[in-house]
């Protein structure tokens, strides 16, 4: 079987199932069989194949709750929607582990009618979570999700609160707006997010200040190498001894190319997309060189080991050094100098300051 | 009161010593040299004994809230056992006349009659000072030997082995060194100045052991063998701590002259010990900042300890290049020491073997490499040249002996004695008290009752 039959059929399952139960079974039987797989996927080829089943199980679950929430009233849906998916879903980069980081953004024709078109969309936002929750995917735990009324609303209330971010730019607005940027529709209609994309893009074009601010945001995130080029490993716990490859390595090069998307008005939620986009503005030879250490870090990083944690599938992100070979390991260790040595890019090349 | 007053009136008179020295009937100059002398030692004494504030502080800081009226109280409590087993018994054993292995007159001492104490004549200081100087030597070694016990030791332990070690195990190895035994006679004298290995490495060493037959607080290690972080509950506190012990460390070296007339030695031991300090402080931090990425506030506190316990042995021996390197050294060691002792599952809570065993190793064979040979002529000191001046390995093989003795004998005695209460009433307490913690389950109420009490209800039948 080919493995776009392979992923195929595992869509199609999902797509005639019909409860939450069903679709807990095939994530199951989904992660089961991509663990003993016996496919040596390429990093790409994985990411592609583990994404196509999450998009396709949210995707099915987000209708499914429209439904369930029409019954539930009495009524049919009140207005254009868009489920959309932020962090790692937002850019098709999801791991088998990946929580719920989502919202719903809605049109409001009637202004008279808000409370009640409001209302069914928090109803739904609620339907939907819980049900991904059932099937496996444990809820933000930076409160990033639908059922907080912050993430499910209108598209001027989401204009409204984009523009105060962008007018505060305290620290956690500049946070929101890294979130925002990753933003992907997975149902409904796309047109009503793009028309709050373009207004995000074009904003910064008019402001490239603004990108220092999100630079400065996103600066904490170091790469887990040391002076020496060794390994900054976790002292203590049960990931003691294990490489944070998350935030110590596939977080901050994911950071740097978001930056420079949104500086050159890259539109596109998935790195690669971006890193295609970048083409226009750098080398090929520089964008290919930060595409490969971009697959290193993310193959890794979906390699991480992951358990099942009261019920929702869970990872730290670690991997210990002392399982990899120590051929992996300088393979690694590569990828993060070059994240290290794109960090400085940015910097440079939007001319920060260290205050 | 009366004392301190006399004191203070014999420094105001020295300091008029010209007009005095020719009165006919005021005090000679051998009399003030000695009123010199004693209110140099006495102010040491009162910055060692000083110290326990140190020791309350850096190890209260170091553990947890749940225990933190135990830990900072039992200072006072263990203090007071040492001083009492120490003027019963483990002064006389220390430094009253006896054989070459043990001391075996001056016990209960009177605080007047110096007679049968010939270790100490060379100081013209009343033996009562040379008492509460000593007993503050004692009492710190002591302090470092219940950091291997912290948060989980039977209060009714720290009265036994309080008493025991200070009288069957510090003592032993301080008369061996310093009270006339067979490392501090003849041609082969070990260079400790003030106490690497006879206050420091002895109480490290204890600890050792103690932490060894205790077993890792509940909770320390995973299945797989790896480490949990059980942070202390206040830094503040353990840097205040570091603080006192830093200021007392100048009454540990520089008042180990036992005497204020050659201020050009004490001077300058507390100059080495500066020195030492502050390399240890700074090269632990960089070296912590280099390895975890992060500059670690606690690997910084033992390098600035692990370095004035190295300098201890030396500071008088050593030039101060020395001092610099043998703190540097200290303060970088101990941080990759602190790291591996963990790794072999042994719980050390505030790392005292790190601290104070391996620096106080470091510390006692440092001599045998950098010992000047004109210093120790200048000072009038023991023992030889060390290698890097030209004495050769000699010396550096008087330190081993005593490294390695001063520990076979601490391992052996403190091993025994803690294996016999482990048998009979045991070490720990039990797994119900060390949750609830000490400060409930051993003193029935809690050194933070405001915060504690909302947070914990006492399990059943705890409450004393």
């Amino acid at each position: 079987m080919t493995m776009l039959n392979w992923i195929r059929n595992w869509v199609e399952q999902i797509q005639t199932a019909q409860s939450l139960v069903e679709w807990r079974t095939i994530r199951d039987r989904f992660h089961a069989k991509l663990d003993t797989s016996s496919f040596h996927l390429e990093s790409l080829e994985l990411t592609r194949c583990i994404n196509e089943f999450h998009d396709a199980m949210i995707r099915r679950i987000a209708y499914w709750s429209i439904e369930q929430v029409e019954q539930e009233l009495g009524h049919s849906t009140p207005s254009e929607y868009a489920f959309v998916l932020f962090g790692s879903g937002g850019r098709c980069e999801q791991t088998p582990w990946s929580d719920q980081d989502n919202g719903i953004i809605y049109e409001l024709v009637d202004e008279l009618k808000q409370v009640e078109v409001n209302a069914f969309f928090m109803r739904v936002a609620v339907v939907w979570s819980d049900g991904l929750c059932e099937v496996g995917y444990p809820p933000c735990v930076g409160n990033v999700i639908c059922t907080n009324e912050q993430w499910c609303r209108s598209s001027l209330g989401w204009q409204q609160m984009i523009d105060s971010w962008w007018e505060r730019c305290h620290w956690e607005d500049v946070r929101y707006l890294l979130i925002t940027a990753d933003a992907r529709v997975i149902a409904g209609n796309g047109a009503i997010w793009q028309r709050i994309r373009d207004a995000y893009l074009s904003r910064v074009q008019a402001k490239p200040e603004l990108l220092t601010a999100m630079l400065r945001n996103t600066l904490h995130h170091k790469i887990s190498l040391g002076v020496f080029g060794h390994f900054l490993t976790e002292r203590y716990g049960v990931d003691a001894g294990g490489i944070d490859l998350k935030y110590g390595g596939y977080i901050p090069i994911v950071n740097v190319i978001r930056l420079l998307a949104v500086r050159h008005g890259i539109g596109a939620s998935s790195t690669l997309e971006r890193l295609d986009g970048l083409v226009q503005f750098y080398s090929q030879e520089q964008v290919n060189a930060w595409r490969e250490t971009f697959l290193v870090m993310l193959f890794w990083r979906s390699n991480t080991p992951f358990e099942i944690e009261n019920g929702v599938y869970t990872s730290s992100g670690k991997i210990k050094v002392n399982s990899l070979s120590s051929a992996n390991q300088k393979i690694i260790k590569k990828a993060l100098r070059e994240g290290m040595q794109m960090q400085i890019f940015l910097r440079q090349s939007l001319n920060y300051k260290n205050e | 009161m009366k004392n301190w007053l006399a004191g203070l009136g014999v420094l105001g008179a020295a300091l008029t010593l010209p007009a005095l020295a020719f009165a006919a009937d005021g005090p000679d100059n051998v009399t003030l040299g000695a009123s010199a002398d004693a209110i140099w030692v006495f102010l040491a004494s009162v910055l060692v004994i000083l110290m326990q504030g140190g020791f309350a502080l850096l190890e209260t800081g170091a553990t947890r809230m749940k225990n933190a009226g135990h830990v900072a109280g039992k200072t006072i409590l263990t203090f007071g056992i040492c001083a009492l087993a120490f003027w019963a018994f483990g002064f006389g054993i220390a430094f009253g006349d006896g054989n070459s292995f043990i001391g075996t007159t001056g016990f209960f001492m009177d605080g007047m009659d110096s007679t049968v104490f010939a270790s100490l004549a060379y100081s013209t200081v009343p033996i009562s000072i040379k008492f509460l100087f000593q007993v503050a030597f004692a009492g710190v070694s002591l302090a470092i030997v219940w950091g291997g016990f912290a948060e989980r030791g039977k209060l009714s332990v720290y009265f036994i082995f309080g008493a025991l070690y200070t009288i069957f195990v510090y003592p032993v190895v301080a008369h061996w060194i310093w009270g006339g035994g067979w490392l501090g006679t003849g041609d082969n004298i070990a260079q400790d100045f003030a106490g690497s290995t006879v206050v420091h490495l002895q109480g490290a060493t204890a600890a050792l052991v103690a932490t060894i037959l205790l077993k890792p607080r509940l909770g320390k290690f995973n299945k797989d063998g790896s480490p949990n972080l059980i942070p202390g509950h206040n830094q503040v506190y353990s840097v205040l701590g570091v603080i006192l012990l830093l200021v007392g460390w100048f009454g540990f070296n520089p008042g180990s002259t036992l005497g204020a007339m050659s201020p050009e030695l004490f001077g300058f031991v507390a100059f080495n010990t500066l020195i030492a300090a502050c390399a240890g402080g700074v090269a632990a931090m960089v070296v912590s900042w280099i390895y975890f990425g992060k500059a670690d506030i606690t690997s910084m506190l033992n390098g600035v300890l692990a370095a004035l316990v190295a300098i201890t042995a030396s500071c008088a021996y050593v030039e101060a290049w020395g001092a610099f390197v043998i703190g540097l050294v200290a303060g970088v060691v101990t941080f990759f020491t602190a790291q591996w002792i963990e790794k072999f599952r042994v719980d050390d809570p505030i790392f005292a073997f790190s601290v104070h065993g391996v620096a106080g190793i470091w510390g006692t064979l440092s001599t045998g490499l950098f010992a000047s040979g004109a210093l120790i002529e200048k000072f009038a000191l023991f023992g030889q040249s060390g290698l890097f001046y030209g004495g050769g390995l000699h010396q550096l093989g008087v330190q081993a002996i005593g490294v390695f003795s001063a520990m076979a004998y601490v391992i052996v005695v403190s091993g025994i004695i803690l294996y016999v209460i482990k048998l009979t009433i045991g070490l720990r307490v039990t797994e119900e008290e060390e949750v609830v913690g000490l400060d409930l389950s051993e003193h029935g109420s809690y050194g933070y009752p405001e915060q504690m009490k909302a947070s914990s209800t006492p399990a059943s039948g705890l409450s004393k």
